[in-house]
């Protein structure tokens, strides 16, 4: 396999897999390391690619150890937000703009604040929009698992919006 | 879209129901300016949302890594290329070489056999060649006097014509 049959497979997960790092280690370098790792280790293995099932869910898993371990060994709090990271693309006023960053800021650690399982399936449902299925191959855990904590994670989220729009908090 | 319609949509989600093609039919929803009252409170989850999908690595990521992978693929690629060119380039002037040395030693000798023929003698006896070339020249010179008669009276047709016309 050539780097350029290694790109057309691999690139097109390259800001999933981002993404995905981004949510455990909270750094923007960090999170771009971790998936360079991952496709180091992946172009080391590039005559093996073909007997993967899903390259997607090998990545997956791939980045969610490393990053995992990564936040791990530095003792990072997953919370943290890079400078700019939620700057709204559309122009508004001053007060809307405050308004809508506040709050997209606040659904942010709302969601970090997840046991860790909640947090990597909402991720994958709600931003990556992927199948219970994809999900399940990429955590390697069983599809009726994905369902459930999809539930749990999504009623937290609910009642954590409901707390904060009845309470102000 | 309805207010009942997102109401039952959003119940779905939040009971972890709705299909892909549902849940994107709330972010739809959700993401234009202006919702109904009652469910603002959720919008700002589908505001995080859209935000979300819009992180993307660092623009040069594949450049990084292919430096750090130490690749110069194209590079690669191209002499490659440029070497295959000029290897067929070689053997198609190697072959245009034999194919033009083989046919110009097949002309040469047709060219010898035709020289062979035109030089070869029929008669053995000098004079007997002579009398019979003298004969084949004599009858060549009556029929070219034949043919010269008879353009002689076309002539003579075409005088008479052209007086007739000049009167």
């Amino acid at each position: 396999m050539n780097w350029k049959e290694f790109t057309q497979l691999v690139m097109p997960h390259k800001d999933k897999l981002y993404r995905f790092s981004l949510r455990f280690v909270g750094s923007e370098v960090e999170a771009e390391d971790v998936v360079q790792e991952v496709m180091i280790k992946l172009w080391n293995q590039k005559d093996e690619i073909h007997k993967l099932v899903s390259i997607e869910a090998w990545c997956m898993r791939l980045t969610k150890n490393l990053s995992i371990d990564k936040m791990r060994s530095k003792h990072k709090r997953t919370n943290a937000i890079p400078e700019g990271y939620d700057m709204p693309a559309k122009q508004a006023s001053p007060h809307h703009l405050a308004e809508v960053r506040d709050a997209v800021s606040r659904i942010h650690r709302l969601i970090a604040a997840l046991p860790e399982k909640q947090k990597m399936v909402i991720q994958l449902r709600d931003i990556e929009q992927m199948t219970y299925d994809e999900i399940s191959k990429a955590l390697s855990i069983p599809v009726n698992n994905v369902k459930v904590t999809l539930h749990r994670a999504r009623q937290k989220v609910k009642a954590q919006l409901l707390n904060v729009e009845s309470y102000g908090l | 879209m309805d207010y009942s319609t997102i109401t039952k949509l959003l119940n779905k989600y939040w009971e972890g129901e709705t299909s892909i093609t549902e849940e994107s039919q709330l972010r739809d929803y959700f993401n234009q300016d202006e919702v109904e009252a009652s469910l603002k409170e959720y919008k700002p989850l589908f505001d995080y949302v859209k935000k979300e999908q819009s992180v993307k690595i660092s623009n040069d990521f594949e450049a990084k890594l292919k430096a750090e992978l130490g690749i110069d693929e194209p590079n690669v690629v191209a002499t490659k290329t440029r070497r295959l060119n000029f290897y067929l380039l070689r053997a198609a002037a190697a072959a245009i070489f034999i194919f033009g040395v083989f046919f110009l030693y097949q002309k040469s000798g047709a060219i010898e056999q035709q020289r062979d023929l035109v030089y070869e003698d029929t008669y053995e006896d000098p004079e007997e060649a002579y009398l019979k070339a003298k004969e084949v020249l004599l009858l060549l010179s009556s029929k070219m006097n034949k043919g010269t008669g008879t353009a002689a009276a076309s002539m003579k047709k075409a005088e008479k014509a052209t007086a007739r016309i000049k009167r």
